[in-house]
């Protein structure tokens, strides 16, 4: 990336994230008032004590001595509600702000998924999510509005100074220019420097994810020493990013330091030198001396938050490469009517790879699914059958060709239409961490607990179900890992019943199920979805042989059509396929 | 408190870096002190007798301090790096090390989200407390005893007003302690709780979409993180208003500070020049204690993670003698027998075994049908030590399996799991993690067994194909045969396959069969299947309903005289 594209990434960046603080324009500019505030009355309090050393040494002090009192009270209370409000109005902004990122960044998995899980691991995912959102934390409560209150403090400060001796202001603007430089001559290793911590450090919680949910196989694979050698390895690779970004950040914290030190010392000899001189009195020495130590104050906290602002700026990078992404679809459809359109499935000359430099998935397939039929799809792995599905469920667009639902392009109906279109068993059951009613209620939100136990009667999960320890109210614990893969598939058939679209989608959905309650499923599908369409990627010969037709993949392309018994006599592919299984009997 | 103390203790795995960190802060403090003394050395100069020689050194010794604290500031920060490093290092290791000897019956109670938070982001949040505060607690206790006695010298009622302002600073966040644990332990689980959320809703987000439900599950993690924000102001009333006090202190105790020199001065007490050192030393005096409640504040984060962290390194393990467990025993074709057992998931819940006997014979394959949630599963659970039984329930060539150490036992064991989990790195390395030392030829030769060859071939990079997280570029087919690769080259005594080929479509399955009974010879192998068809070679077979064995023995037997195997051969005849 060459210098001009990152100056504008850093400049996009602030200018993206300060949009977020729009909504509440209002409550950040009392945050400034008070951080301005609180900036002032901290160098009143200074200014006060030197005034009051004056007065004590030109022997003023008793006369003058229940002002003095009065103010230092009346400076040390307007300092704590400065403080007070500073902080509460800044992290009140701040938590907002970020609850508005957590629940965008949401929506955005929402719209781009799946695609964005392929790329990133789900860990990854949520460390972006979480870990950078608290970063942002940093931005908005610590950074944006004092940044504001670091040019007006030192601003407002340089005026009064003026009026006792112009000079320091010209030295102390050449010291708060070099305290600017520095963060931004560091700029570019911060940059740098702070998205390799953060990716480090997302590998790092990534694998070490693994060592919880790959737990059984470390232990049965006595992987333990290499797991944790894996692990500890990627815990050095983050720390060493880290150390390097300390060094720098030492670095800097160092040359703040000196050019706040030096500035203070050289206006202080400067001022030296007046004294006695233009009348300049000896206490009024000393309050030069403590203003001018303090002027830079907040330019310097301030660069000092610069420091991190590498940190800061990788992860609004990261949260933005996820809010920015782009869906592999394009939700262009129209809402229509789900109830008119007829569950009759069509794909026409259907080509298509995941990505260009892949073969294709599938490859100019056509075949038409008629209202109400069960169709199974048969064929070896890796011939297309879960491609076809894919596609189907416009998880990704076809390539060249077309399908159709009911005679439409599928492009032409809004993703939310088509989804009420097809109710969904995948091969990968994913359970919540809610309970099982709920679980399985996401088909359908209104239905009523006895809708819900009718679904689940139909998919045979009742009886199982009414015999965990809490039935229906049992949680399905972190992605249902007390359930057998059996039960977690008859939890999702029911789901998929409840849905009750007209379009079954079954996609090696009874692979988990021992031979009787696959049966009854079977029977179970034929009765209550005698209306719907089915189609169900197979392999078993039950599943072949009780579709009303099958269609045979191999290798991207619909190797042969046809009833159970046509497709026997043809003596083709599926003969073939099924002579290499013992489940033919 | 007692947390607190126990938190502390981590600091032992460092002492010398906590002596270095400590040094380090009074080498800062100190630089700071003797800076601004000479300033005011040399703002008394300027106001008395401008003696150009004098004014000159103490501005040189004020640069020369300067010079030395920043020097020590850009160290600190390196260092400070380091030294957390080498603590959370060690945190991190005891609890994975814990999880690891708990097992999945631990992580089973746990939500993932939340154990992964505790290791990750929880020990993270642990750094401010054990590097920067404790270290802080002895640097503030140096410089107190020195800057005091200093400011004394100067003026007693001075010094003594800023002890006590001091003592007050450090004291004051110990009394909000409660209050403010109470509120972060709050937090901190509505934050892991979160965590766990997203991480639950990311995973799931393909279901959620095909169930239309994503938009409504949006809606709900908007409202949980409107709470959250809601919950973090909360904790911030809490957090603001000690360190207001504490804001107070300071600021009051050096502005009074020095009206109290300036009266002393007028009323002739005291000269000057010492009401100018108190002008500038009063600010410094209170500056350690400042840093100390920002620490304290950076630990809250922390402290309220202490309990979770404490309690899952406290979590009981069993109260098995560690020194009399056997690292041998375990013959070639070991024979395995469980007698009269039982078992519960759940202190006083059901039974999901009752009074099973079973023997599996050496070298031979024994196969355990039945329904799901017949209990099939939970008897490779007990097998592999996940689970504690009663004692000697469960035998391997005579010796009773808590004898073993739990390491040796499951280094004698493959098994292949119905869903197996596959290890981010490459599809090499996922395999070879079963013997660390194979060759890459034997790894190839596991593989073509698996009947996995051909396929990993075909991937983008070959063995070298990096795997996602849960596998999520291959099929459950070609998970699962990159799973039996894997126990393939383990190649110990004894074999499990549970429900191994259910998710592998029937050409394969067949091919795989075929790997398996090659894999199968010569040891004592136990098949747990639904599919009958896999089972129907075993040497014996055990029929298991509602967690008893109904039956046993050959599949011709159980077809002639076992109803409920008939029953499950039955409805596969359907096909």
């Amino acid at each position: 990336m060459n210098k001009e594209e990152q100056k504008f990434t850093r400049l996009k960046n602030v200018i993206r994230l300060s949009k977020r603080l729009k909504k509440y324009r209002l409550r950040m500019v009392a945050a400034i008032a008070a951080g301005v505030g609180n900036q002032l009355s901290i160098v009143a309090a200074s200014v006060l004590g030197a005034w009051t050393v004056g007065l004590a040494i030109d022997g003023k002090l008793m006369q003058e001595l229940n002002y003095v009192i009065a103010a230092t009270i009346a400076a040390i209370i307007i300092r704590i509600v400065f403080y007070a409000l500073e902080m509460w109005i800044c992290h009140d902004v701040a938590f907002k702000v970020l609850a508005d990122f957590r629940i965008q960044l949401f929506d955005s998995i929402e719209r781009v998924s799946p695609a964005i899980l392929l790329n990133m691991r789900s860990g990854q995912l949520a460390s972006t999510l979480m870990g950078d959102v608290e970063i942002m934390e940093w931005f908005f409560a610590h950074t944006f509005g004092s940044v504001l209150v670091a040019v007006i403090t030192p601003v407002i400060l340089m005026i009064i100074l003026w009026q006792i001796l112009p000079i320091l202001d010209l030295v102390m603007l050449l010291f708060a220019v070099a305290a600017v430089i520095i963060p931004i001559w560091m700029k570019k290793k911060a940059d740098e420097q702070g998205r390799e911590v953060r990716e480090a450090l997302a590998d790092a919680n990534a694998v070490t994810l693994e060592g919880v949910q790959g737990l059984k196989e470390i232990l049965t694979l006595n992987y333990r020493t290499g797991y944790e050698e894996k692990n500890r390895a990627y815990l050095e690779r983050m720390y060493k990013k880290q150390f390097s970004y300390s060094k720098r950040l030492g670095t800097e914290g160092m040359l703040l330091q000196m050019v706040l030190g030096v500035s203070g010392l050289v206006a202080a000899l400067i001022a030296a030198w007046y004294v006695g001189k233009d009348g300049m009195a000896a206490s009024m020495y000393t309050i030069i001396v403590v203003l001018s130590a303090m002027i830079l104050g907040p330019v310097i906290e301030i660069c000092n938050t610069a420091r991190n602002f590498g940190l800061i700026f990788a992860a609004a990078d990261r949260i933005y490469r996820v809010l920015e992404a782009k869906p592999l679809v394009q939700d262009s459809g129209n809402d229509i009517n789900t109830k008119d359109l007829t569950p009759e499935i069509c794909f026409e000359n259907v080509s298509f790879r995941y990505r260009e430099d892949l073969e294709a998935a599938v490859e100019d397939i056509s075949f038409r699914i008629q209202p109400g039929e069960h169709v199974a799809i048969a064929g070896a792995s890796g011939a297309g059958k879960t491609t076809c599905i894919q596609l189907l469920l416009r998880n990704w667009d076809t390539e060249k060709g077309c399908i159709r639902i009911g005679g439409k392009d599928i492009r032409d109906i809004s993703l939310r239409s088509l989804n009420e279109m097809y109710a969904t068993v995948l091969q990968d059951v994913y359970l919540f961490q809610i309970p099982i009613l709920e679980n399985i209620r996401l088909g359908r939100s209104s239905a009523t607990d006895e809708e819900v136990m009718e679904a689940a009667r139909k998919a045979f999960a009742h009886e199982f179900i009414t015999e965990l320890p809490d039935g229906y109210q049992t949680i399905a614990g972190e992605g249902g890992v007390k359930l057998s893969g059996g039960q977690r598939q008859r939890i999702a058939i029911a789901r998929a019943f409840l849905k009750g679209s007209p379009i079954l989608v079954f996609d090696e959905a009874v692979s988990n199920l021992d031979t009787e309650n696959e049966r009854k499923i079977q029977e179970s599908i034929e009765q209550s979805a005698q209306n719907c369409t089915v189609v169900m990627i197979a392999h078993r010969m039950s599943t072949i042989k009780s579709a009303d037709r099958i269609i045979c993949m191999d290798h991207g392309k619909v190797a042969e059509m046809g009833t159970f018994e046509e497709l026997m006599k043809k003596n083709g592919y599926l003969k073939k396929l099924l002579e290499n299984s013992e489940d033919m009997k | 408190m007692n947390q607190f103390f126990r938190l502390v203790y981590f600091l032992k795995y460092a002492k010398k870096e906590t002596a270095i960190r400590i040094l380090l802060g009074l080498g800062i403090v100190g630089a700071q002190f003797s800076q601004t003394w000479f300033l005011a050395k040399m703002v008394i100069a300027v106001c008395g007798k401008r003696n150009m020689k004098e004014i000159l050194i103490c501005f040189l010794a004020e640069f020369l301090s300067l010079f030395i604290r920043a020097g020590l500031i850009k160290y600190q920060e390196y260092f400070l790096k380091k030294y957390a490093a080498k603590v959370k290092n060690e945190i991190r290791s005891q609890i994975l090390d814990k999880i690891m000897v708990l097992g999945p019956s631990f992580k089973n109670d746990q939500r993932t989200g939340n154990l992964q938070s505790l290791i990750t982001d929880g020990v993270e949040s642990l750094e401010a407390f054990l590097t920067q505060y404790i270290p802080q607690i002895a640097v503030v206790v140096f410089t107190t005893i020195f800057i005091t006695t200093f400011m004394c010298r100067l003026d007693r009622t001075v010094g003594l007003l800023l002890l006590f302002m001091s003592a007050v600073t450090v004291i004051v966040p110990h009394i909000f302690m409660p209050a403010v644990s109470d509120v972060m332990v709050l937090y901190w689980k509505e934050y892991a709780q979160l965590n766990a959320q997203y991480i639950d809703d990311m995973q799931g987000m393909s279901t959620l979409k095909s169930l239309g439900a994503s938009k409504k599950e949006g809606k709900r993690l908007k409202t949980q993180a409107i709470g959250f924000a809601a919950e973090s102001m909360r904790n911030l009333g809490i957090s603001l208003s000690d360190s207001t006090l504490i804001t107070i202190c300071i600021t009051a105790g050096t502005s009074i500070s020095i009206l109290l020199s300036a009266i002393h001065v007028a009323q002739g007490k005291i000269p000057y020049a010492v009401l100018i050192q108190v002008l500038f030393l009063a600010g410094e005096c209170l500056r350690p204690m400042n840093d100390l409640s920002i620490y304290w504040h950076n630990s809250y984060t922390g402290l309220s993670v202490a309990e979770e962290l404490l309690y899952v390194l406290d979590y009981p393990v069993s109260e098995k003698p560690k020194e009399n467990l056997q690292n041998t025993g375990i013959g070639k074709k070991p024979e395995i027998v469980l007698q009269n057992l039982s078992f519960q998931y759940e202190k006083d819940g059901a039974d999901v075994l009752k009074n099973v006997d079973m023997v599996f014979k050496s070298g031979k394959v024994t196969a355990i049908a039945g329904k799901s949630g017949s209990g099939k599963s939970t008897i490779v659970n007990l097998l592999l030590g996940f689970y504690e039984t009663e004692k000697n329930r469960i035998q391997i060539d005579g010796k009773t399996l808590e004898s073993f150490e739990p390491d040796y036992l499951r280094s004698q064991i493959s098994v292949v799991f119905q869903d197996s989990f596959l290890f981010y790195g490459t599809v090499k390395d996922n395999i070879r993690m079963a013997r660390p030392e194979a060759s890459d030829a034997e790894i190839m030769q596991a593989a073509m067994a698996a009947n996995a060859h051909e396929f990993i071939v075909n991937l983008p990079n070959g063995y070298d194909t990096l795997v996602g997280e849960r596998g999520a570029t291959l099929s459950g087919g070609e998970r699962q045969r990159i799973a039996i690769a894997r126990a393939i080259l383990k190649n110990a005594p004894i074999l499990i396959l549970d429900e191994a080929t259910s998710s592998v479509d029937c050409k394969n399955e067949q091919e795989i069969q075929n790997a398996l009974k090659e894999a199968m010879k010569d040891r004592t192998t136990l098949v747990i299947a639904h599919r009958m068809t896999t089972i129907e070679d075993a040497d014996k077979i055990y029929v298991m309903q509602n967690g008893h064995v109904e039956g046993c023995g050959t599949h011709e037997e159980l077809l002639q005289k076992d109803q409920i195997y008939q029953n499950l051969v039955r409805a596969q005849s359907y096909e």
